[in-house]
């Protein structure tokens, strides 16, 4: 087909649709199809998810045994603290991406830049959250007398601190794979797609 | 605001459904990337303050959110056999004059990448070389030889149909 055969269809009165009241008034009603609006819902999810977790875990440790676990309480509050300074930036940054008043170019870069910020802070949260909660486990035992023996080691001995840093370093670097492999699955397909399309645009 | 939403939808409706038809082949993702815009344009509304002109905006809002939008039709196929099923509306009101535009169009301009969907789109608007820089962040030279590529694209797809 030649372009100028293609501009007479375009062109038809023929090939305009319209669109009634009763139609945008339905659309509009109806929720954002896409994803960025469905990771911020899955994203209120956790949040929702890790507050109610928090909230039974800290009752049953300040309520039971004997109130002498109230730090394992205080120290799941202030991760869920931690944790919903991590929702309010991801928010933003997936709010941010739903800007779509700019050029393409401006909308695809804007986009990107969110898109690898997102997956930046998901890459060294996911990460972070064992390093940090056994650490703070561990400066607990340290504090508590409790009697605990692993693989023979007493908590006070150098054998015992060798360990402890073995298992954190060993799950920590599981965790970073594992959160690495996953945001390739997740969002991978998408920034390669960003990026194809933003190498296209700059390519003559 | 709703009466003056709703009139400037109307005006642009013919363009959305161009849009949707060009970027989905998959009558539910049409009507999911329909509302898509839909939403978009609503939401960014209160915001358009004549900074820019209305239909530059338009086009801006429409093609961003048909080109970034994640849709489902990425999970099938890319190369998509054009059916009946596919291509025809499953509206009553649909004149089969329409469907049959749409097949040629969509037979010339299906196979063409997402950026150059939007360029000819624009091209096919009438809208100027400067008008689509505005709306595409590209160089009207850029533009110019792209469009020069669309065309040689388009002259090859006639050739092998014909032979």
């Amino acid at each position: 087909m030649e372009l100028q055969e293609l501009e007479k269809i375009w062109r038809d009165p023929a090939a305009e649709k319209t669109i009634q009241q009763r139609e945008v008034e339905e659309m509009l009603r109806g929720s954002s199809c896409n994803h960025i609006s469905k990771m911020r819902t899955n994203l209120f999810r956790e949040l929702v998810t890790v507050i109610i977790s928090v909230f039974i875990v800290s009752v049953v440790y300040f309520s039971g045994f004997g109130g002498r676990l109230q730090e394992v309480s205080w120290i799941y509050i202030g991760l869920a603290m931690v944790f919903a300074a991590y929702y309010f930036a991801k928010n933003r940054l997936l709010k941010d991406m739903l800007n779509h008043t700019g050029n393409l170019r401006n909308h695809l870069e804007h986009r990107l830049n969110k898109l690898e910020k997102y997956t930046r802070y998901y890459l060294i949260a996911g990460s972070a959250l064992v390093p940090v909660i056994l650490f703070a486990f561990y400066f607990l035992l340290q504090q508590k007398t409790i009697p605990l023996q692993v693989f023979g080691f007493s908590r006070h001995t150098p054998g015992f601190i060798i360990f402890y840093s073995l298992v954190t370093i060993i799950l920590t670097a599981a965790l970073y794979c594992f959160n690495k492999w996953n945001i390739r699955v997740l969002y991978g397909k998408h920034i390669e797609k960003l990026k194809r399309l933003l190498t296209e645009m700059n390519d003559v | 605001m709703e009466a003056a939403f709703l009139q400037l939808v109307q005006q642009h409706a013919g363009i959305l459904h161009k849009v949707c038809n060009l970027y989905c082949t998959h009558p539910g993702d049409r009507q999911d990337l329909l509302q898509e815009m839909m939403l978009q344009l609503w939401k960014s509304f209160p915001a358009f303050r004549n900074e820019a002109k209305l239909s530059t905006w338009i086009y801006r809002v429409v093609l961003n959110t048909a080109i970034t939008a994640f849709r489902k039709e990425e999970k099938r196929p890319a190369t998509q056999a054009l059916t009946e099923e596919t291509i025809l509306y499953d509206r009553e009101d649909d004149a089969s004059l329409y469907n049959e535009q749409w097949k040629m169009i969509q037979g010339a301009i299906g196979d063409l990448t997402d950026i150059e969907k939007a360029i000819i789109i624009l091209y096919l608007e009438n809208r100027t070389y400067m008008e689509m820089e505005d709306i595409l962040g590209i160089s009207q030279a850029t533009l110019r030889v792209k469009m020069n590529r669309i065309k040689e694209k388009l002259r090859k797809k006639v050739n092998a149909q014909t032979f």
